[in-house]
């Protein structure tokens, strides 16, 4: 298995420099700010439900059609179980 | 690696699978929800016709108990004449923690976040996707989904976050045959070529199993970084490339937010992916084959302006480039850059206008082509 070294050293350098900003962001962000168990639906809803797409309108979708979408956007949001029924509780209070 | 993920596997879809008979008995919800997506383009490419495409993919969720779901996308696409179509993910969940969950079937690859996360046309803030992200345009170098098992959630550290996702896969074979698989759906002859990755196939060519993972961090909830890997063997079972490995890292990077300052709201998205395959010695795998692909795009819609009108529109920049492995018979490197501007009518319908140029160099020629693509989409 004879590699081009030098392709192969700059892909290291960047996944270690990567990784190395990931630990002291952590580490920074982490210490900063409200726990995340602590936050409450309507604050996880805003944080977390903008990422990847344009914010839904609670009022789009009915009580059961909300528990769908929310467990399809868990697994790719990376939301606990706790988090998404909070989630769940208050777009189902404001639909 | 083999016999544990394979054992590894059966047994969580054993674990899944007898989940879900032990609680068939107790039926609380039993609803369906259709979602997904559809979309009208037209293109104008500046060397050869322009054309009306159009596609629709619905999107099926169900859900049997509170902790057992089903979901499916499938994809409509017209194309010369025939309406292709593919069932794009089609997995069941078990929610089997509050950080973990288990998925079988066949899923978006966690690791090509654009395939996870931005491919709908409602989300993708341009008609298209990133060179080596997608199946269409150049070679693929990630996948965009697997057939497999997963392991995945998120960890509350202190204010922020943690997720991770791991998963066994077929994984990709490796193109040993000119066109072995033929052209992929970018009609691109480039998608097959020698030393390329074949992902069309659904089924594994080796007793071997993909191993792959996602980490991330969230430190703050608009700020998102993350590592992903997967490693295979790619050579055809008990052919002379039953050794033939790759490996494939990459690093995403994901900012969004609402900034005052520039009365909007910001989104910065980006992705670098590199996959090095073994050179077994032995044509026509005989050369270095490593190649890498990355794009970063930055949006801005002035959401905060105070004028309705003004804040339905968006402008979006991307730049992205393809670098192909010298020594292979199809090398040419590619860069795109790509100018939109869309109108939104509701947080998923909207109107895309987009110019995109792209580059295509290889020893000897330097090659340059614009298109424009108007696109509507609609996510329900
Ligand atoms: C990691 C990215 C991501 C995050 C974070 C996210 N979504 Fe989504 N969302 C998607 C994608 C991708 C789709 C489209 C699914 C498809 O077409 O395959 C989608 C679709 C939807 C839909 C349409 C119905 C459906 O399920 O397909 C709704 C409603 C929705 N999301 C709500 C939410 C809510 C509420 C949150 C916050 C808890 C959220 N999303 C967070 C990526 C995300």
């Amino acid at each position: 298995m004879n590699r081009k070294p030098m392709k192969q050293v700059l892909p290291t350098v960047a996944v270690l420099v990567v990784l190395a900003i990931l630990a002291v962001t952590l580490l920074a962000g982490c210490a900063a700010g409200p726990s995340q168990v602590s936050k409450s639906g309507p604050q996880l809803w805003g944080e977390n439900c903008a990422r990847c797409h344009n914010v839904r309108p609670p009022a789009s979708l009915n009580d059961a059609e909300w528990d769908l979408a929310l467990m399809h956007m868990r697994t790719r949001a990376g939301l606990t179980t706790s988090e998404t029924e909070k989630v769940g509780t208050f777009l189902k209070a404001a639909n | 690696m083999n016999r544990f993920a394979m054992s590894a596997a059966v047994l969580m879809l054993t674990i899944t699978s007898t989940a879900a008979f032990a609680q068939t008995g107790v039926s609380p919800r039993n609803t369906v929800l259709v979602s997904g997506f559809g979309y009208a383009n037209y293109i104008d490419p500046s060397e050869g016709p322009s054309n009306f495409a159009v596609g629709l993919n619905p999107v099926f969720l169900w859900q049997a108990q509170n902790d057992l779901f089903f979901e499916a996308e499938l994809e409509f696409e017209l194309e010369d004449g025939v309406t292709n179509t593919a069932l794009e993910y089609a997995q069941a969940w078990w929610v089997a923690g509050n950080s973990l969950t288990f998925g079988a079937g066949k899923f978006l690859n966690p690791t090509n976040i654009f395939a996870e996360r931005y491919h709908p046309t409602w989300i993708n803030k341009l008609p298209n996707g990133p060179l080596g992200f997608t199946a269409h345009g150049g070679v693929q170098l990630t996948n965009t989904a697997h057939t497999g098992v997963q392991a995945r959630g998120g960890i509350p550290i202190a204010s922020g976050k943690f997720t991770y996702a791991v998963f066994l896969a077929n994984g990709p074979a490796i193109h040993t045959e000119v066109l072995k698989a033929g052209p992929a759906k970018s009609g691109d002859p480039a998608a097959g070529a020698v030393g390329t990755l074949d992902f069309n196939g659904t089924e594994d060519n080796n007793d071997n199993k993909l191993v792959g993972g996602r980490f991330a961090v969230l430190p703050w909830s608009s700020l998102e970084i993350g590592y992903g890997f997967e490693a295979a063997k790619i050579g055809d079972m008990d052919s002379e490339f039953a050794d033939v490995g790759t490996t494939t890292n990459s690093v995403d990077l994901i900012f969004n937010r609402d900034v005052n300052a520039i009365r909007g709201h910001l989104d910065i998205r980006g992705q670098y992916v590199n996959v090095a395959v073994d050179n077994p010695g032995i044509a026509p795998l005989d050369f270095d084959n490593n190649s890498s692909a990355w794009y970063s795009q930055l949006s801005y819609r002035p959401s905060k302006s105070g004028s309705p009108l003004v804040a339905s529109f968006e402008g979006v920049f991307r730049y992205e480039e393809l670098d192909l492995p010298e020594g292979a018979p199809v090398n040419a490197d590619m860069t795109r850059l790509s100018f939109g501007l869309n109108r939104w009518f509701s947080p998923s319908t909207v109107f895309k206008l987009a110019y995109q140029k792209k580059t295509t160099r290889d020893e000897v020629e330097e090659d340059e082509d614009t298109v424009v693509t108007c696109q509507f989409a609609m996510g329900f």
